[in-house]
């Protein structure tokens, strides 16, 4: 047992840490009205910066989720949009790709390449069998057709991993954002996280060669969508933790030096209390967002459910911590652009993407149920 | 980092679980009802060896690390052991036996620590007075030192096992303008003159703990039961508080997780609609409520302990934070447990109405949750 980080684990969480405090990267928090076309090169620049530090190839496990909450502390988009690459696309990849195929993972884990994946459609979430992108042969390729309802930085990505299927079994399909075929659609108005330029996708006979398919797989054997949602998971489980800590950092800030009647707001027990409750959530939080890590990099054989609980935990309460701090700090934080505001609403998809918070009690009560059962 | 549990200690972990489903829980319902304190079930602890698990061999002790110990306590829980009995076995072992164990000279513990680890002795801590709470400083309880002894006038209350107890480690302030340095510790016997307990607290929960005030009236004791140095009473108080977050909170986290398991196999038997209630989708949130707070909080728990285990100092603001979490956010899954059970959770006859009683006092002893928050707010 240690419950401390070791020193290769610790050596990656300085880095990040050196990492966003470099005043030559640029500003990544006031781009939600910015168009891609300026955005991209700001995340080319912090991806870039992320791979030479090793952060994008590092294994999941404890040291990388402490990375991550330093990352999402200083920037959450920034840190969602590096894990939809590094972690969500290459993960498929690694573990289901031909070793020809593994060519594309390089380019993203050297912060050279964004990429995107795209899954969700308008009339299907999370069934394989549902889904309604196709892939036909022809020659010695395919064509692959269909429509995805919500793609982060689908305008940006350099390859964007489809999920679709051939016949009954399902494929990841690895697109080039300009080719022929392929359209984005009017990207959409988002409560939060607009950096990543959310968009529709549109796929009409997008021509594929063989080697740009992994797959396909019978889905009652590869669930590629599940394994999605639990890559979201993790990556989102780390991002709420530091939004924590970036609710909490702030709404400190702002207790000890804002004056209301004459003494800071620090001054007043029940903002004291209010802080405490968050300083509390955020580190148990954190704690068992680790322990989640370490039993899912060491195949423990709770690590899906343990998985599950530290998403729900983290992802519920950064909102609510968004929602404490913003309280703390009244109008100065009901105002844009503020990093708190930004934080109330990006951290709601954090219940929303991979497993729902509902999906995800439902799967942990499964669990329990089925221990149970064994007893 | 490493979360792992070592098989040695999984493996104990289990017999301790088997150990108290087997002689110690068939015991639990009867002695809660009765708000009875369960002598037999205590030397049962004793024998089995868990009263003395992390003193040394050479004192009646089996060695144990930290660890290990709070693990125990989590297993005792988990095997559904009531909390009267698993507050009395912690007030006992961390708050009496230890502070002797850790102050006390070689005298003292080759006197005490082994009857208390066998559980032959029954030990209790008076610290909190009627005035005199979480403010240690406000201390009212006198010693006075005449000659070679210490007489002690004053009045202690909500002491766990007070009515039991035969050793009491008692702090009382040798120096009232002093404040905090100049509190002492003493070793009061039962059947010292001008020693007494009253009668015992009708409580809302852990019933089977008995707690009573303690009244010291002209108690003299030898000079030789001070513990430690005059005026070293205060950090010995504190250093309580290092097993009060981990191996008095396990249990909580134990009980939860028989809780869990409890309401699980409750609703697959229960039926309604045709079906059994475990397919609802509102049960299935309780207990994925039940089983996220189990796991947020057994990572707080095992921290504090794994820290000592490394001879660190106690970190008061985590200490302050397992205490807060596992005290508070333990209220809406106990909550969850009993509207799961419906009628049966409501009634004596089924442990979960002892167990929403008895998980109440998570919040309020060893330092309300108001002074858990007081402490983060001024350490952080």
């Amino acid at each position: 047992m240690d419950y401390d980080l070791s020193a290769t684990e610790s050596e990656l969480v300085e880095k990040i840490k050196m990492l966003v405090a470099d005043k030559n990267l640029p500003e990544p928090e006031t781009l939600e009205k910015a168009g891609p076309g300026q955005i991209a090169p700001v995340l080319r620049a912090w991806l870039a910066r992320l791979g030479d530090a090793g952060y994008l190839a590092e294994q999941a496990g404890p040291g990388r989720l402490a990375a991550q909450t330093e990352l999402a502390r200083r920037s959450s988009w920034i840190a969602l949009a590096a894990d939809i690459g590094a972690r969500l696309l290459c993960d498929l990849i690694s573990r289901h790709g031909s070793p020809e195929q593994k060519m594309f993972i390089d380019p993203i884990l050297q912060g050279k390449s964004i990429a995107a994946v795209a899954a969700s459609e308008p009339l299907s979430g999370s069934v394989p069998k549902t889904l309604e992108t196709q892939a036909r042969k022809d020659g010695p390729g395919f064509l692959l057709s269909g429509s995805k309802s919500t793609v982060s930085l689908a305008p940006m990505a350099d390859v964007i991993g489809v999920l679709g299927r051939i016949g009954e079994r399902t494929a990841l399909f690895l697109i080039d954002g300009t080719q022929a075929g392929v359209e984005f659609g009017e990207r959409l108005d988002t409560l939060g996280y607009k950096e990543l330029c959310t968009c529709p996708l549109e796929l009409r006979d997008v021509r594929l060669e063989p080697e740009r398919v992994v797959g396909p797989f019978d889905p009652s054997e590869v669930d590629l969508l599940q394994e999605l949602r639990a890559s979201w998971d993790r990556a989102l489980t780390g991002v709420a933790c530091g939004t924590m800590r970036l609710c909490l950092d702030q709404a400190r800030a702002s207790a000890d030096v804002k004056r209301t009647h004459a003494k800071p707001p620090a001054g007043y027990q029940s903002v004291r209390f209010a802080l405490a409750e968050m300083l509390t959530l955020s580190q148990t939080a954190e704690l068992l967002a680790l322990r989640a890590a370490w039993a899912a990099a060491t195949g423990d054989r709770g690590a899906a459910s343990l998985a599950l609980c530290a998403k729900v935990f983290a992802t519920e309460n950064a909102g609510k911590l968004a929602d404490k701090a913003l309280q703390i700090m009244a109008a100065a934080g009901y105002s844009q652009p503020n990093p708190v505001e930004r934080a109330f609403r990006n951290a709601h998809l954090g219940t929303i993407m991979g497993n729902t918070s509902q999906v995800a009690r439902m799967d942990i009560a499964d669990d329990v149920l089925q221990k149970v059962g064994e007893a | 980092m490493d979360f792992a549990f070592s098989d040695e200690q999984l493996a104990f972990k289990e017999q301790v679980i088997k150990f108290a489903a087997r002689e110690i829980v068939p015991r639990c319902a009867e002695h809660d009802l009765k708000s009875e304190f369960d002598r037999q079930a205590f030397r049962r602890l004793g024998e089995f060896g868990i009263l003395g698990l992390h003193f040394p061999e050479e004192l009646g002790g089996s060695g144990a690390d930290v660890v290990t110990t709070v693990l125990a306590g989590e297993a005792l829980g988990e095997a559904g052991v009531d909390g009267g009995l698993m507050l009395s076995y912690g007030a006992h072992t961390f708050l009496c036996a230890d502070t002797i164990f850790a102050h006390g000279n070689d005298e003292q513990r080759r006197r005490y620590i082994p009857k208390l680890a066998s559980g032959t002795l029954i030990g209790c801590m008076g610290l909190t007075e009627p005035g005199a709470g979480s403010d240690v400083a406000a201390m009212r309880t006198r010693a006075v030192l005449k000659g070679d002894r210490y007489v002690l006038n004053g009045s202690k209350i909500f002491i766990t096992n007070g009515p039991v107890a035969d050793v009491a480690v008692v702090y009382a302030t040798v120096d009232p303008e002093a404040k905090h340095a100049g509190i002492s510790a003493f070793i009061v016997e039962r059947g010292t003159a001008g020693f007494s307990a009253g009668a015992p607290l009708h409580k809302m929960g852990v019933r089977s703990s008995q707690t009573s005030e303690l009244f010291f009236d002209d108690c003299e004791i030898p000079q030789e039961n001070l513990l430690g140095a005059e005026g070293g009473g205060f950090p010995m108080a504190m250093q309580t508080v290092e097993w009060d977050r981990s191996a008095l909170m396990a249990p909580f986290v134990g009980g939860m997780s028989y809780a869990l398991m409890k309401c699980a196999r409750y609703a697959q038997e229960r039926r309604q609609f045709g079906r059994p209630i475990a397919e609802f989708q509102a049960i299935k949130e309780k207990l994925a409520a039940m089983k996220i707070f189990l796991e947020a909080a057994r990572g707080l728990v095992y921290r504090i302990a794994w820290c000592k285990d490394q001879g660190r100092p106690l970190n008061h603001l985590e200490a302050a934070v397992a205490k807060l979490f596992i005290g508070d956010w333990s209220l809406e899954p106990a909550n969850a447990a009993m509207s799961l059970m419906g009628g049966y959770g409501y009634c004596h006859e089924y442990e979960m109405e002892r167990m929403f009683r008895d998980g109440r006092l998570a919040p309020i002893g060893g330092g309300t949750s108001e002074i858990q928050k007081m402490i983060i707010s001024k350490l952080m």
